[in-house]
């Protein structure tokens, strides 16, 4: 079966891409210092694939049918779609036999996710999924969630979902090693007068909440609650389920970044899960070792 | 004519020129968008015509397309032909 042998979430601003070197130094070796080794553990742990959490930001859904949740099951999906990001567009492997086996789980467990063939792929997955990745081939099974159009999942039906999520890898015999990120976050506005503004008060306290271990303070919290660090902060739906994903007992978060980088209008944050990332990386590296005997 | 209807000419704006758009001739896509079909009020079609974000915010379009079309907007002029019509080939 397989573990979760990595387990993180990570801001998506697009201009950490775009607009690089417009967060000061110190920020960036900060926010990418962070994103850079969970890129050296992924490779350490020998992941073999990836799930990424993100949410739809109009780019395959509109109005006239918007899930709540999106599972990419296709071979390949396309990023990224917009034209400006200084990322390679490319088809992304997928990774079909894991995505239908979460499908299949989180339907026989109380969810109802749609799924998508041919997902087009935003900032939202690829500025991400690139900084683990740069040569964008470990197979990527992208889950896009609603955060953006209500009526809008309950923050604790996120979470819950994760769990399902993790359960669902858990019981996946296909793979042995599976990363899982949330991408999105924290405090931002978008499209409105308070573009521009981050509230790192409600960050710090999140992420707290996070590392804590005890959920229970922000799995309630009502929406315009929610938006007290911004319509764009909505996305810590993904980190939420990312948290529910990870094995109980590994519930507690590391805050390994955060930085408020004004320029890119976002609470820039990255943090991880403990997992049993070690118990199988060793036992890979054992293989590789033995192999090469 | 909706909330719907403005929110969709928006949208069909906005990707028009972005993913699965032709491109074809080096013309920009956008340019020959025909915003007549959507029957929006005047107040609409004024901002749209405008290119008008304030105005849209007011009218209520979903704040996350008010982002798009800023971008969008921005993108038009700045953007080569072949940077705006990065496809995917389906």
């Amino acid at each position: 079966m397989a573990e979760i042998v990595l387990a993180y979430c990570s801001s998506h601003a697009p201009m950490m891409s775009s607009a690089r070197e417009a967060a000061t130094e110190e920020q960036r070796e900060h926010f990418f210092g962070a994103l850079d080794f969970l890129k050296e553990e992924a490779v350490k742990r020998d992941v073999q694939a990836v799930v990424v959490l993100s949410n739809e930001h109009y780019t395959n859904f509109f109005l006239e049918n918007f899930p709540q949740y999106c599972i990419g099951l296709g071979e390949k999906n396309w990023g990224p779609t917009e034209e400006w990001l200084p990322i390679d567009k490319v088809w992304v492997p997928g990774h079909a036999g894991l995505a239908n086996h979460i499908a299949q789980y989180t339907l026989n467990h109380g969810f109802d996710p749609a799924f998508s063939h041919l997902l087009e792929l935003d900032h939202g997955i690829m500025t991400v999924y690139y900084e683990l990745d740069n040569g964008m081939k470990l197979p990527l099974v992208p889950i896009v969630q609603n955060c953006a159009v209500p009526p809008l999942v309950p923050v604790r039906r996120a979470y819950e979902f994760g769990k399902a999520l993790g359960d669902a890898i858990r019981s996946y015999d296909g793979l042995e090693r599976v990363a899982v990120a949330g991408a999105g976050g924290l405090s931002h506005w978008i499209g409105n007068p308070r573009v521009g503004d981050i509230n790192e008060e409600f960050d710090n306290w999140f992420l707290g909440v996070l590392e804590s271990g005890d959920l229970e303070q922000v799995l309630d919290i009502e929406n315009d609650e929610i938006e007290l660090a911004g319509n764009g902060n909505h996305e810590m739906r993904s980190w939420l389920a990312v948290a529910g994903a990870v094995e109980a007992n590994q519930s507690k978060a590391t805050k390994l970044a955060y930085e408020a980088v004004y320029p890119w209008i976002t609470g820039m944050a990255v943090a991880y899960w403990e997992t049993n990332g070690t118990t199988a990386a060793t036992a890979a590296a054992e293989k590789r070792e033995d192999s090469l005997a | 004519m909706s909330w719907y209807r403005m929110h969709r000419a928006v949208y069909d704006w906005v990707r028009v020129g972005e993913v699965n758009s032709d491109g074809a001739g080096g013309a920009d896509p956008r340019a020959s968008f025909d915003v007549s079909v959507y029957e929006l009020t005047p107040e609409e079609r004024k901002a749209f015509d405008n290119q008008d974000i304030a105005a849209f915010y007011e009218l209520g379009l979903h704040e996350v397309l008010i982002n798009r079309c800023a971008r969008g907007r921005v993108l038009q002029r700045r953007l080569p032909q072949a940077a705006r019509t990065a496809r995917c080939p389906q």
